[in-house]
């Protein structure tokens, strides 16, 4: 099973993301509105992969890459999902950790299984 | 009557009023403005003269009539005190710092000239000298209160008050003497008469030298209005005008400019070095830079910087120099503006942080519109038949459009706030340019259109910042696709000239006419005949691409022909290695700063 925790505020994506991931049985999907509702989850989950979206009420996508330190979980992937798409925003990102920086809108149902599996793969290789 | 009284009465009576309402005429208990002061030397030679030519015959009549009695002496010995006392006022006032003190100067010299009179009046004695500090007073107080009205005054309430003196005494109410030892109702008729002569010579006087001075004065007048209506203007577009001394580096400000700057409007005197220390600290080298670089080349300078005034406000101006030159052509002054824009800036800032909200809360709800409809033709609610999968592209389709207005809008607020720093380095043109390309020939082979790339042998390298620079390529290149038809060419052409990386983007599109050139790169601005062509567009990109080439001290430009197409040229210049590393210092050091800021801003 690869565990996935997506952190995503809108309603309508949560919906979208939890089709699209479902329909790959291999995937177990955790769902957080915001950062602070990530890391109380991740006190007692411990995902392969966190797809993280950036401009979220309460605590946003760069706050709570501070907060959670992925350098400190190297088992966990972040994978940033985001409209935001400046350069600045995206150093910081990776600066913090984030695996990869990736534009919420041009992607697909389709593509976004894709680029996990890579991920998921990849991880794989390593820990081999 | 004979002649000695009638003239002991005019002088005891009218010539010290008549004096003093000449002498604080205008000098009244309002501070005159700065230039006004500086220009009132002739006014005072006059009131001056006329003082001593009414002063001076009474005073040789006395002596001839009495010899050099103490009163005499006495009288002189004031005269000339009030003269001396009027002139020190007068000579302290022209100082600039002593305006603030201008009301009790003019007090001081009341105070000096009301005793000067009592003294001279109750020496003479006698009822004309008596009576007349009854409204001597009054007249005194009218003509250094109203200034220039205290003449007329003068003359209403010369007439009233001694009215109501001789009125008084001739039914009884007081009893006075007159200088010849008669009582003052046997005198009735003289008195009357002298009253009517008085008042006469007053009015005259009165009223000539005033016509007169107004005349001096007029040209004075006129130029302190047109000062006054210019700093008012000033005040109003919140403007301040400047003059820099070439020779002494000495600085004029306008009154204006001491108010934007937060510092008193006089009693600070201002230099080129200390108007730099009001300068935020981190604008403060590029002003100097650019007001001494203006000076060598003689060409006139604009920028936009901060400023910090004594209460620790920052506030935002555009300054903007220009040379005066002598008949030689050398440049003997800089003249120019400071205009305050924080009111300005602040609304733009609103205004930007709204475009910025808005398409946020727009951008999600579109995203979430996508993702469904990408489930659908991904085909994870079952098959779908021919018709459903067109109708879905369709709605994809225009979804997409709305994303990307919305991406554009939110990339001009960026831009307009200001919170865009570019991260310049060393970056190969060529490579960036093909993978530009490559990404729309997907696009390109969808709209049947052929898209040809030319590289340059040698790679040709300049500091941009890449992110930057592709979204310029990428608005031009899917610019070019637009406005081309089926089957059309769009040709881009990497090269090198003068200096300079160009990036040509030709299309074989419908071509841009003359008259709409100049519209090409305003914002939200579409062309007439693009309006016609089924093509869509926020009117946004060209927009982005040109301000973010200028960013990189570059420019766009266009070529075109109705009906042949047109060719967009990117130009960035080609960088040295020297001031590509310098600004990666500077963008570096401020991206801390700028990153907190849109980090606030993206919550």
């Amino acid at each position: 099973m690869t565990k996935i925790l997506v952190v995503e505020d809108d309603p309508t994506l949560q919906e979208a993301y939890k089709i699209v991931l479902g329909m790959d049985k291999s995937f177990e999907i955790e769902v957080a509105g915001d950062g602070i509702q990530a890391l109380e989850i991740l006190r007692d989950y411990q995902p392969d992969v966190i797809l993280l979206d950036m401009h979220m009420p309460h605590m946003n996508g760069l706050e709570f890459l501070e907060a959670y330190n992925p350098p400190n979980h190297p088992q966990t992937k972040v994978l940033v999902f985001s409209n935001i798409v400046t350069p600045e925003q995206t150093n910081q990102a990776l600066e913090l950790g984030a695996s990869e920086y990736l534009t919420k809108s041009s992607f697909t149902p389709t593509s976004i299984l894709e680029k996990l599996h890579e991920v998921i793969a990849s991880q794989k290789t390593k820990k081999k | 009557m004979p002649f000695e009284i009638e003239f002991q009465r005019l002088t005891h009576a009218f010539f010290y009023p008549l004096a003093y309402t000449l002498l604080m005429g205008r000098q009244s208990f309002s501070p005159p403005p700065r230039d006004l002061i500086l220009r009132t030397r002739w006014y005072v030679y006059i009131r001056w003269f006329f003082i001593v030519a009414i002063g001076a015959p009474s005073l040789i009549t006395l002596y001839a009539l009495e010899g050099l009695t103490p009163e005499v002496i006495l009288q002189a010995g004031l005269g000339a005190i009030a003269l001396l006392t009027n002139g020190v006022f007068f000579i302290l006032s022209r100082r600039n710092g002593s305006r603030q003190y201008f009301r009790a100067l003019a007090a001081m010299v009341l105070l000096a000239d009301i005793a000067v009179i009592s003294t001279l009046i109750f020496t003479r004695g006698g009822i004309e000298s008596r009576s007349t500090i009854l409204y001597v007073l009054p007249i005194m107080m009218s003509a250094t209160i109203f200034g220039r009205r205290g003449i007329y005054g003068t003359t209403v309430s010369a007439i009233v008050a001694y009215s109501v003196i001789v009125a008084a005494d001739y039914y009884g109410v007081v009893q006075t003497f007159s200088p010849n030892g008669s009582t003052l109702r046997e005198d009735m008729p003289h008195t009357l008469q002298a009253v009517t002569f008085i008042s006469a010579i007053i009015a005259v006087v009165g009223f000539t030298v005033d016509f007169l001075t107004r005349l001096l004065l007029d040209k004075e007048r006129q130029a302190l209005e047109s000062a006054e209506a210019l700093s008012r203007a000033q005040a109003i577009a919140k403007l301040g005008s400047w003059e820099l001394d070439l020779k002494t580096d000495d600085l004029l400000w306008s009154d204006e400019l001491y108010r934007i700057f937060g510092l008193p409007t006089t009693g600070t005197p201002i230099s080129f070095s200390a108007a730099l220390q009001y300068i935020h600290q981190e604008d403060r080298k590029a002003v100097e830079q650019q007001v001494r670089s203006a000076q060598k080349t003689g060409q006139s300078f604009k920028i936009n910087h901060r400023i910090k005034t004594p209460d620790k406000q920052i506030r935002f101006v555009h300054n903007e120099g220009h040379f005066v030159f002598d008949r030689k052509g050398r440049p003997i002054k800089m003249i120019g503006i400071i205009q305050d824009l924080t009111a300005e800036r602040a609304l733009d800032q609103a205004k930007n942080e709204f475009v910025s909200l808005a398409s946020h809360q727009l951008r999600t709800p579109a995203t979430g519109v996508k993702a469904f409809l990408a489930l659908l033709t991904d085909g994870y609610a079952g098959q779908l038949n021919e018709k459903q999968r067109q109708f879905l592209e369709s709605a994809y389709e225009a979804n997409e459009r709305q994303l990307s207005i919305i991406n554009d809008l939110l990339s001009v607020a960026s831009i307009e706030s200001g919170r865009i720093i570019l991260r310049k380095e060393l970056s190969d043109i060529g490579k960036i340019t093909q993978t530009c390309v490559e990404e729309h020939r997907a696009h390109s082979k969808k709209q049947e259109q052929e898209i040809l790339l030319s590289l340059p042998q040698a790679p040709i390298k300049a500091y941009v910042d890449q992110s930057r620079f592709r979204m310029i390529l990428d608005n031009l290149i899917s610019n070019a696709s637009k406005y081309t038809p089926h089957n059309g060419k769009i040709t881009i052409h990497v090269r090198k000239q003068a200096g300079k990386a160009i990036v040509d983007v030709k299309d074989t599109g419908s071509g841009i006419a003359k008259k709409d050139m100049h519209k090409l790169f305003g914002k939200f601005s579409r062309i007439e005949n693009v309006k016609n062509l089924n093509v869509d567009g926020s009117g946004l990109g060209l927009y982005l691409a040109k301000y973010l080439s200028e960013l990189h001290d570059g420019d766009i430009l266009v070529k075109s022909r109705l009906g042949r197409g047109s060719t967009f040229s990117v130009k960035v210049p080609i960088g040295t290695k020297r001031s590509g590393k310098r600004l990666e210092k500077v963008s570096k050091s401020t991206l801390k700063v700028r990153n907190i800021l849109s980090r606030r801003t993206n919550d």
